[in-house]
């Protein structure tokens, strides 16, 4: 098992092979939506379309579509969450990592996470409506918060430690404010994780599906409901279009800085 | 800042927040008293929230695209479409009653009778409110299959919105001759194994309870309100017939298309050879969009099928009043219920009676009538089953899980 | 420890209203729903409740429950889920493990980190069902000649679609995970050891590989787990209708004619929560915690 010879040409065949089936199933099934969505006559038996088309694109962006509108609202749902969360989940992972039971408020920052979305928002909806938040942009935000600021906390707490509170010591000792201490040392040093857990909090929001249906009620049209509705209303190739849309942009974020998916626990 | 005023402000923001999300209360008691012109002026600017069922494109096409732009250009109301149909809407509504809700998140609601009779029964519905549309004179509301819903009286409820019949679809390449009884079913499912099924939504339990007037071998029947004998006696025989041709159906039976879509992808792909469809125009529009096979064929069983209607309600607690009727009124307007009858577009039957219109319209409809695929409304209207009681259905859609599911 | 122990007023105020706000907006909520739930349950709150009952607990005793027949389905399903991928994943990552790690192939081990459940249920349906890819591709080889021959792998009473369509996104970011805590857990040095000291290849791996790799990985995957377990899309859009999955019965209960039947999708709700929580205490408090980065 030596890590020496890792280039694939050096490989024994058969590795050479099981690399490149991990590599296409990887990439497969965002080649084969992409052939779905402007697939033409792709019945039984036929192992491709008999025609392309872009007919499901112009349907998806046109006014019975309204594809722009879901994806401006993915976003600004995603951006939100993802601001609040990291935001929120930096102050509370400082407090976290520096207490006494660290421990046991780490393991109830995963409370909000472990729930399935769709059970958690079945449970919350009272407690929602009660609040006038179903059905609203700011509803959905809240929900997707919730189990977005939990996972922050997670992410970030491994950030803290006796090197970095020895650091916020030193500056503060040497007469630097509260506010000056956390832009000019701790914010510098953050920058990579804050990057990190802001990329992940916006994926998990971005591809939630279960919480902004229950939530949401379907009237905030984000992308993945509208998956769902073309699924459901048998429309593959429609459901096609607006799944690329969905996939792409987090996939083109990610082959520029891979480093955004390290993985948190 | 100090600290205490950081928090303060952390605590207003949070209690705006939360007064973004709230609603002011609806002017319901105003509405009684408008003419129809006010409640015009008055539905301009507004968001009507409509719940309907999402799974035909077809219909999701017609109504984000013909009606939605209508309805913006000419009334300046933005019609927002969101999923719902059956027990989910009535559950969604009395979460909103259990949860003390003064203003509902949904104003217009695409139903059938089991739902109109749940909403009745949570007086969930306002009304009446069909005589103040200035379209509703052309409505047909003397036909009982309009006028009454699941045995019920309309009552200005609900407005009819279209009309349908049940039909069962068949690939003409593979079944020259489709079985029309119970028995022709039983020797062409033996002969054929797992070539048949029906969906466990509305559209199956139309087909069960179609089965359920071939049982009773009498179209009156099942009239009338719900009779718990008559339901023990028939369903008993039903639940016995379908035991004995379920290891026949599709999947041996253990599993069912869990919707009528479900239903119509695994006909379309070739994996079975018949399909249901709550609609008789159905078939020439999916023929027409390539999504069924073009030796599609519907036909009605020997003992008749439901024919039904469906219908649109208005929420009682709704903060749109006037949008809502507004969009009700357009839609069964006759230009709107005309372009939902031509087969490319829908093909939905129409609740208009035909004489009321001007010649050149009732011409039109005629023609958008026509149909190449499946036979005329004329031609199975003698074998038109009406809708039994809505707890016959309620009590179907539970029993099929217990009876045919174990 | 306590490195800042508070040393003002102040910054005790800071630090209990930043607990205060995460326990308000983090994991109050989930508690809350979980008590609503289990109220409701027990007739303590509900439009149609009549007061404290017990009744719907003891329906769960019923021979063919509805209930045990999914938590049973379901834990299968996670379990057959988990267990494929874990042991998948760990077999990529020993075998590709250089490899993956660097330029085109680690790229592409990404790309199933954007799949959503919904989307990854279109992909499934399309690839594994009657008249799918693998469907045609078996026509092809003259192995059927009708759809309904080929074998059922959705809608079928054993969930294989579902957990086939789960391990195709899960191995690859599991196998990015077991290939990290490789590297970090410098595993590669006491493999080295133990062949040093005598052990065989074969008992290298399983006496040093796989403990590491599973021990450090245990907090992963049992969130994998709650998240198989508790999964709605894919079971939606794959499953057959009985038996169902612990979420669809619950939005199933919920949104019934029979209203009566909502208490017991919030019974299954709070049995859910309350099965998940305990899984996660015992796994979390008996490992460390992974920390890769």
């Amino acid at each position: 098992m030596s890590v020496n010879s890792n280039h694939i040409s050096s490989l024994p065949a058969w590795r050479r092979t099981l690399g490149v089936i991990v590599i296409g199933w990887c990439w497969l099934p965002v080649v084969y939506l992409a052939l779905l969505s402007v697939a033409r006559d792709w019945a039984f038996p036929k192992l491709l379309p008999s025609s392309l088309s872009l007919a499901a694109w112009r349907l998806a962006f046109g006014p019975g579509g309204n594809l722009g509108t879901s994806f401006m609202m993915s976003t600004a749902v995603a951006l939100l969450v993802a601001t609040l969360a990291t935001g929120a989940g930096l102050v509370a992972s400082r407090t976290f990592a520096y207490h006494r039971r660290r421990g046991w408020w780490v393991l109830a920052a995963h409370a909000p996470f472990v729930l399935s979305p769709v059970i958690l928002g079945t449970c919350l909806l009272f407690l929602f409506i009660k609040l006038h938040l179903v059905g609203t942009f700011v509803g959905v935000v809240a929900g997707q918060f919730i189990f977005c600021y939990g996972y922050a906390i997670i992410l970030l707490i491994g950030f803290w430690n006796p090197h970095l509170a020895a650091l916020e010591s030193l500056a503060r000792t040497l007469g630097a404010g509260r506010w000056q201490v956390f832009r000019r040392v701790l914010l510098p040093l953050a920058r990579p994780m804050l990057a990190v857990c802001f990329f992940q909090t916006f994926l998990i929001s971005w591809l939630d599906f279960g919480l902004v249906a229950v939530i949401g009620a379907g009237k905030v049209p984000v992308l993945t409901l509208r998956v769902f509705e073309y699924l459901g209303s048998g429309n593959v190739n429609l459901a096609a279009v607006v799944a690329l849309c969905l996939m792409i942009p987090p996939l083109a974020i990610l082959l520029l800085n891979r480093r955004l998916a390290t993985l948190a626990v | 800042m100090p600290l205490r005023r950081q928090l303060l402000f952390c605590l207003l923001a949070v209690v705006m927040a939360c007064g973004v999300g709230c609603r002011p209360a609806p002017k319901t008691s105003s509405i009684e008293k408008l003419s129809w012109e006010q409640i015009v002026d008055q539905a301009r600017g507004q968001t009507v929230n409509l719940a309907m069922w999402q799974g035909d494109p077809s219909v999701n096409a017609y109504m984000r695209g013909f009606v939605a732009l209508a309805l913006q250009t000419r009334y300046g109301i933005t019609l927002r479409i969101v999923p719902g149909q059956g027990g989910e809407l009535v559950s969604s509504l009395m979460t909103e009653i259990e949860a003390g809700k003064t203003s509902s998140e949904i104003d217009l609601l695409w139903i059938n009778g089991e739902t109109f009779y749940q909403l009745r029964q949570l007086k969930a519905l306002y009304g009446p409110f069909t005589e103040r549309l200035p379209n509703s004179r052309y409505v047909d509301f003397g036909n009982p299959f309009i006028g009454t819903d699941f045995q019920q009286p309309v009552n200005g409820m609900e407005c009819p919105w279209g009309n349908v019949q049940l039909l069962l679809v068949y690939n003409q390449e593979r079944v020259p001759e489709p079985p029309r009884t119970r028995a022709a079913l039983t020797a062409w499912v033996q002969a054929h194994p797992g070539r048949f099924t029906f969906d466990s939504s509305f559209t199956g339990m139309s087909f069960l309870k179609s089965l359920l007037y071939e049982i009773a071998g009498d179209a009156t029947a099942l009239a009338g309100p719900f009779d718990e004998a008559n339901y023990a006696r028939y369903s008993a025989e039903l639940w016995t017939y379908l035991k004995s041709i379920q290891p026949y159906l599709w999947r041996e039976g253990k599993t069912f298309p869990a919707s009528v879509t479900q239903q119509h992808q695994l006909f379309a792909s070739g994996e079975i050879d018949f399909t249901l469809s709550m609609n008789d125009g159905e078939v020439d529009n999916k023929v027409a969009q390539g999504l069924f096979p073009p030796a599609s064929r519907a036909y009605v069983l020997d003992g008749g099928t439901i024919q039904n209607s469906h219908y649109m309600g208005i929420v009682a607690r709704s903060p749109h009043l006037a949008g809502a009727m507004v969009v009700c009124n357009f839609l069964i307007s006759p230009e709107a219920q005309l372009e939902k009858q031509q087969p490319e577009v829908w093909g939905d039957g129409t609740v208009l009676a035909l004489d009321r219109l001007t010649d050149e319209l009732r011409a039109k409809f005629r023609a958008a009538q026509r149909r190449q695929f499946s036979p005329s409304r004329s031609e199975i209207a003698n074998r038109a089953l009406p809708e039994p009681a809505a707890e016959y259905m309620v009590r179907l859609y539970a029993d099929f899980r217990t009876q045919l599911l174990r | 420890m306590p490195i800042f122990a508070p040393n003002s007023s102040a910054d005790t105020l800071r630090r209990r209203a930043a607990l205060a706000a995460f326990v308000t907006l983090a994991a109050g909520p989930p508690l809350w729903g979980v008590g609503y739930a289990l109220a409701y349950s027990f007739g303590f709150v509900g439009a149609l409740s009549s007061g404290f009952t017990v009744e719907h607990w003891q329906g769960l005793g019923k021979a063919d429950s509805d209930v045990a027949r999914s938590f049973g389905f379901s834990f299968a399903v996670a379990t057959v889920t988990v267990a494929g991928a874990a042991a998948s994943a760990v077999a990529l990552s020993q075998v590709l493990r250089g490899t993956l790690s660097r330029g085109l192939a680690a790229t592409a081990l990404f790309v199933p980190l954007v799949i959503p459940g919904v989307v990854a249920a279109l992909v499934g349906f399309q690839f594994l069902g009657s008249a799918g890819l693998l469907a045609r591709l078996a026509w092809r080889a003259g192995l059927i000649a009708e759809p309904d021959q080929f074998p059922a792998l959705i809608y079928d009473q054993f969930g294989i679609g579902i957990v086939l369509t789960h391990l195709a996104v899960a191995v690859p970011w599991l196998t990015l995970l077991f290939i990290r805590i490789h590297a970090n857990e410098r595993v590669d040095d006491y493999v080295a050891l133990a062949r040093t000291l005598g052990a065989g290849r074969l008992a290298a791996v399983r006496r040093v590989v796989l403990p590491m790799l599973l021990r450090r990985a245990a907090p992963t995957l049992t969130l994998y787990f709650a998240a198989v377990l508790g999964s709605y899309e894919i079971p939606l859009l794959l499953g057959a209708q009985r038996p169902e999955m612990i979420s669809i019965l619950v939005r199933r209960k919920f949104a019934l004619f029979d209203l009566t039947q909502r208490p017991e999708a919030f019974l299954i709700a709070a049995l859910y929560a309350v099965l998940v929580f305990v899984l996660v205490l015992l796994v979390f408090r008996k490992t460390p915690s992974a920390h890769v980065s």
